[in-house]
């Protein structure tokens, strides 16, 4: 699903964290790897126990985020300011989006899975914490599904098995003219010269991403619309080529693949008003997944990471540390699924 | 509007710890993103009625900055 994130003008916080840059190589294609990690030289302030924890010193494995779409490595500051002081967190700009080089349309999730392990190879990164949001989930669900004993914990957060109709039609509906308007095949926009057909664009986007409907009851609803808005009108021609190739990867197969997941711990959540991949969406997906738990978030859509950013972040950590997730005000008790029969791992 | 407007605003309505948000703190080292940008921007416009764009706001060095910016646009016009 086309993400997006508080990516913009200003740079990441710095100072107190350290951050790593590793070029990489897969097949052909340059990406890059991000590694933040409290600056050893900086004082770092103790991070904030999530209520009821009891102390436990702070040892996970380090996290592998993978984004949204539209997401870059740079687009995590508030999670990466809230897990960094606990484990390091990896990002990467996998092929085809941030700074990495364009992945072919015919490459899809298998790809970018393989790459992602290459990754965790080349950091000498045996087992690590997987968060895979959106666009990133099925990378992740690959990587727990083939290979469970690199894979210390999984959460996906705003997945769906299949994209829902209206959605995938929306979704070609934008890639057909990002990729006519990048060809010349369309002037850019049938715009009338104020950029009132290329706003209303954008703000169909946001409208996929966004619960128009919950507006009043998903916190900062407003304000992530205006930030969504904003980077979708300032994208240019050749990042909305990328836009559009990932938006037509999220069309093709089915996005979680059959077979399930066993022997990985698995946290699935969203938002409780996500209308992009619903509840039930998500419901299905932990349904596949041996002993997962599903919760939601409340007064949260979609876009819950920017919306409840700190919420997100301490039901992030405490799944990583093994603490409690019942009796949350913020989330939902959560549910542990039955697997249906097709998806029944094994 | 004050250094501590500025700076509340960005903690109760942005979300921001309070701890790294000093005068002389650049915007990053002060937490300060697009979204804490965005939600200042708005809280601006909702009680001055004057439209300010979080991109002219990322231009501010400082917080010290931002918030003489912010001042700026929150000064009744003539």
């Amino acid at each position: 699903m086309t993400l997006s994130s508080t990516a913009g003008p200003v740079p990441v916080a710095a100072g107190l964290w350290h951050e790593q840059h590793v070029p990489l190589y897969w097949r052909g294609l340059r990406y890059t790897a991000r590694v933040v990690r409290p600056d050893p030289s900086q004082h770092v302030p103790p991070a904030p126990s999530p209520p009821g924890d009891t102390g436990t010193p702070a040892v996970t494995e380090p996290l592998l985020l993978l984004g949204g779409a539209l997401q870059d490595m740079y687009s995590w500051p508030r999670l990466e300011r809230r897990i960094a002081p606990w484990t390091p967190i990896v990002l990467v700009d996998l092929p085809g989006t941030g700074t990495a080089d364009d992945l072919a349309p015919d490459q899809g999730f298998d790809f970018l899975a393989d790459a992602a392990l290459h990754l965790l190879d080349h950091l000498a990164l045996p087992r690590v914490n997987v968060l895979g949001t959106s666009y990133g989930a099925p990378i992740a669900y690959r990587i727990a599904q083939r290979h469970p004993d690199r894979v210390a914990r999984l959460l996906l957060a705003g997945t769906t098995r299949r994209v829902p109709a209206p959605v995938r039609a929306l979704l070609r509906e934008v890639a057909d003219h990002l990729e006519a308007v990048v060809r010349g095949e369309e002037p850019p926009a049938q715009d009338d010269g104020t950029g009132t057909a290329r706003r209303e664009n954008a703000e169909r986007l946001v409208d996929l991403l966004i619960n128009k409907g919950a507006r009043e009851r998903v916190e900062q609803s407003d304000a992530a619309r205006r930030l969504l808005c904003r980077q979708f009108l300032r994208t240019a021609p050749t990042e909305a080529l990328r836009n559009a190739a990932c938006h037509r990867r999220l069309l093709g197969a089915d996005l979680i693949p059959d077979g399930g997941i066993r022997g990985v711990p698995a946290l699935v959540f969203t938002g409780e008003h996500d209308i992009t991949t619903t509840p039930d969406d998500n419901r299905s997906v932990a349904a596949t997944i041996e002993g997962a738990a599903f919760v939601l978030l409340r007064h949260a859509d979609h876009m819950a990471h920017l919306e409840r950013d700190g919420e997100y972040a301490e039901l992030v950590l405490r799944f990583l540390r093994d603490l409690p997730l019942d009796g949350l005000p913020f989330c939902t008790s959560p549910e542990y699924l039955p697997q249906p029969s097709a998806h029944r791992a094994g | 509007m004050t250094f501590e407007q500025v700076k509340e605003i960005l903690t109760t309505k942005g979300g921001l710890p309070a701890a790294p948000i000093a005068p002389d703190a650049s915007l990053a080292s002060a937490n300060i993103d697009s979204m804490a940008l965005v939600v200042l921007s708005m809280q601006v416009e909702e009680g001055t009625g004057v439209e300010v764009s979080e991109d002219v706001l990322a231009q501010a060095a400082t917080v010290a900055e931002l918030a003489e910016l912010v001042g700026r646009y929150a000064e009744p016009r003539a």
